[in-house]
């Protein structure tokens, strides 16, 4: 059973067609980015797994599990950061990835611990106790990150990793998505920036017009930088 | 002035595209916008001439009755108008708004950036002002045959005075005060409310001395002592100056106070020129670092409901909006307190007990719906840009909404206490005092719900940073129109039980089932409205 399988998915705005009959197949231990230029329909795909969009025809599941007809069953076992991380200023970093955990069915010592041991991968420790309202995008970025792998989802799912971001940053993120994927699980990322998916993608799907036209395994003698 | 008007023009340009992003609807909601504040002035009016009609069969004596609350009326506006300026003026130095932000980088000299602000504030208020205080001055002026072009003008001439008087001296005490209140929000917020209640009380006791009540039972000689002796009845007062404009023409204490205006708006603008463009960078580029208790983390570690205290925080850690639920809970407070003094003790012709109740129930409800269309409303939209968290969360969309019920009806208590407030201290006879409690609390808890539910039903995430916005949008007036309409069944049903019309158990029982009728019928729609979502 693959993690990510879509079908003929498509989305539409109006005559506006945004993503038109994708098929993907993501399996476990993957590591997948989706790059193409703006406007492609990256975001609106990911969006529509997550669930904040509806999908106009076609199917997708995540763990076998229809993200239409079971949307609960199918968001247990993913994590996702939105390209905009904004989340709820008036809360603390800490407050935030409390809650996460809370919602997500952690309590006590066990989400106190996951929390202690991801903070570190992000010189944040700092910042934890002060309101969002302050936080830099970057570290906006951090903390959504480090919640959506409070609950050790088999699947992230994240648009946009690095922007915002310090390169030491960029250079953390990508090795924790490597790490990730290492230990059974898989990752499913959007990015414009090409060097990025380069060094930490497994795969990369191109998109263009709603399409993903065209599939490929990285490896080192393909450069990405020709293909968009 | 050509850059003024530049500034003007935009604002201008913005309200054209507000209309034009859509013709019929945009139309459709400015006409209800303008309904419901003429609805407001004209209720305000009808009161005020029941008040004032009472008083005109008292004659001279009640003409001069009148002029006094006329005078109190004057007072009261300009402390409220006074504290809202500073409050205001305050958040707008503390708060960056994205506008005044840009047009900080842009090479426009300051002069015009803070004339076009305190501009704009001042037309804002003065318009407001307008509808309140305009009904009031028109139905004295109908019960004792004043009304004329004259009183007209002279009454817009002494709102200017008093708007511009308290919009400039709340800017200076705001741009004095803003430095100590970085960082200290919450502490200066409770020091302010307190100072503002600590003032109206203080105002309440001075316009309405225990001399007032016996006035209406006393002789012609002892109303002369009496009357003389009230503490408003001061000439040197500027607010007498201002009253008399209105109630008896212009004289030379009209003259004093246009200057006196003048030369407050004079001192203000200069000051502000030279500090509200400097005092909004100094603050913007202080560094605010400070570590929050652990207080709450802990709570949302342990509390059943995470999303609950999730919400709370979204309204008490905003200083803004706990500020305004303040602010509002207070006016509501100040307003039933000074009814309470304005009408003990008085003789009660005939209905009179009829239209205290409803009079008291109404506004009770009015201020209630204020409340909660600010409040609880909006609570769905203020996800925002932060929607795309929640609704990707393995959480079903029914308890994000049992969340926001779980607020709304939490947001209750304070209404509840202002309720009883409102019929523990005003003079109803004892027999009405429970039963009106009690259908108060069932409409406030059931408004609560309605307000809820229809904020679900199309919430608008794009405005979510602005639950003003929110509130004034086309959804927002539609549940303001039919919060009314609820209210205004309510009033009828409470009008029929007190004339004895109908019993008490058909009132609360005919109440109940609408309250439980819409309820049901509401949450079913917003439940599956919610799944709709698109963010």
């Amino acid at each position: 059973m693959k993690v990510v399988e879509i079908r003929n998915l498509t989305k539409t705005f109006g005559t506006f067609i945004a993503v038109d009959s994708v098929n993907l197949s993501v399996g476990k231990g993957e590591r997948y980015a989706l790059i193409g230029p703006n406007g492609a329909g990256k975001t609106t795909l990911l969006k529509m797994l997550v669930g904040l969009l509806l999908p106009g025809s076609g199917n997708a599941a995540i763990c076998g599990h229809d993200i239409v007809r079971e949307p609960l069953a199918a968001k247990k076992h993913f994590g996702y950061v939105s390209d905009d991380p904004s989340a709820y200023d008036y809360l603390t970093g800490s407050e935030f990835l409390t809650m996460t955990g809370r919602l997500r069915g952690l309590a006590g010592a066990e989400l106190d611990k996951r929390i202690a041991r991801l903070v570190p991968l992000f010189p944040i420790s700092g910042i934890l106790r002060q309101s969002m309202t302050r936080y830099s995008r970057g570290n906006k970025q951090k903390i959504a990150f480090l919640a959506s792998m409070l609950a050790e989802p088999e699947l992230l799912i994240i648009d946009e990793p690095i922007v915002g971001l310090d390169s030491a940053s960029i250079d953390t993120m990508g090795k924790t998505l490597v790490d990730y994927a290492a230990r059974g699980n898989t990752v499913l990322f959007v990015t414009h920036i090409l060097d990025f998916a380069q060094k930490f993608a497994g795969r990369v799907g191109v998109m263009h017009m709603g399409r993903i036209t065209k599939e490929l395994s990285i490896n080192k003698s393909i450069k990405l930088g020709n293909l968009l | 002035m050509y850059i003024l008007g530049t500034l003007f023009r935009a604002d201008l340009i913005l309200m054209k595209r507000w209309f034009a992003a859509g013709i019929y609807s945009r139309l459709f909601v400015a006409s209800l916008f303008f309904l419901l504040f003429g609805g407001i002035a004209y209720a305000l009016y009808g009161i005020s001439n029941i008040f004032f009609n009472n008083l005109a069969a008292f004659d001279r004596y009640g003409q001069m009755t009148a002029a006094y609350i006329i005078h109190a009326a004057i007072a009261v506006v300009l402390w409220l108008s006074l504290t809202s300026s500073v409050a205001a003026a305050s958040g707008t130095v503390l708060t960056s708004s994205p506008s005044l932000t840009y047009l900080l980088t842009l090479p426009v000299p300051r002069v015009w950036i803070t004339t076009w602000t305190y501009l704009k504030t001042i037309s804002a208020n003065l318009t407001v002002m307008l509808f309140v205080f305009v009904p009031v001055t028109l139905s004295y002026a109908g019960a004792f045959d004043m009304l004329s072009l004259g009183f007209l003008l002279r009454t817009v001439l002494v709102l200017s005075c008093l708007v511009i008087v308290s919009g400039s001296v709340g800017m200076l005490v705001a741009l004095a005060l803003v430095g100590w209140l970085r960082g200290h929000e919450y502490h200066f917020s409770v020091i302010g409310f307190g100072l503002f209640f600590g003032g109206m009380v203080w105002i309440l006791k001075l316009v309405f001395p225990p001399a007032l009540s016996r006035i209406y039972d006393a002789t012609s000689e002892q109303f002369a002592v009496l009357f003389a002796g009230l503490p408003l009845n001061n000439p040197v007062l500027p607010t007498f100056w201002l009253a008399q404009t209105v109630t008896s023409g212009i004289s030379g204490g009209t003259l004093i106070a246009v200057l006196l205006t003048a030369a407050v708006l004079l001192i203000s603008l200069g000051v502000q020129i030279r500090r509200f463009v400097p005092v909004i960078l100094a603050e913007h580029s202080r560094p605010y670092l400070k570590n929050l208790p652990e207080y709450w983390k802990n709570r949302l570690s342990h509390f059943r409901y995470p999303l609950l205290i999730k919400d709370w925080l979204s309204l008490v850690r905003l200083p803004s909006e706990t500020g305004y639920g303040l602010f509002l809970i207070s006016i509501a407070a100040f307003f039933f307190l000074s009814l309470s003094y304005g009408t003990k003790n008085i003789s009660h012709p005939g209905n009179w007990q009829v239209q205290l109740i409803v009079f008291s129930f109404s506004w009770l409800m009015f201020f209630t719906i204020a409340l909660l269309l600010r409040f609880i409303f909006p609570l769905v939209s203020r996800e925002g840009r932060s929607a795309w968290y929640l609704f990707s969360l393995p959480k079903p969309r029914t308890e994000i909404l049992l969340s926001k019920v779980l607020l709304a009806v939490l947001s209750d208590i304070p209404l509840f206490l202002l309720a009883l407030i409102v019929w523990r201290v005003l003079p109803f006879a004892a027999g009405y005092r429970q039963i009106m409690f009690g259908a108060s609390i069932m409409i406030i808890f059931f408004l609560s719900l309605f307000q809820t539910f229809l904020g679900a039903i199309a919430p608008n995430f794009s405005l979510g940073h602005d639950p003003e916005k929110v509130s004034t949008s086309g959804m927002g007036i539609l549940t303001l129109g039919l919060s009314v309409a609820v209210t205004a069944e309510a009033c009828m049903l409470v009008s029929m039980m007190i004339t004895g019309r109908i019993s008490q158990f058909l009132m609360t029982g005919v109440l109940f089932a609408v309250g439980i009728f819409l309820t049901v019928l509401l949450w079913l729609t917003a439940g599956k409205a919610m799944q709709r979502y698109e963010w």
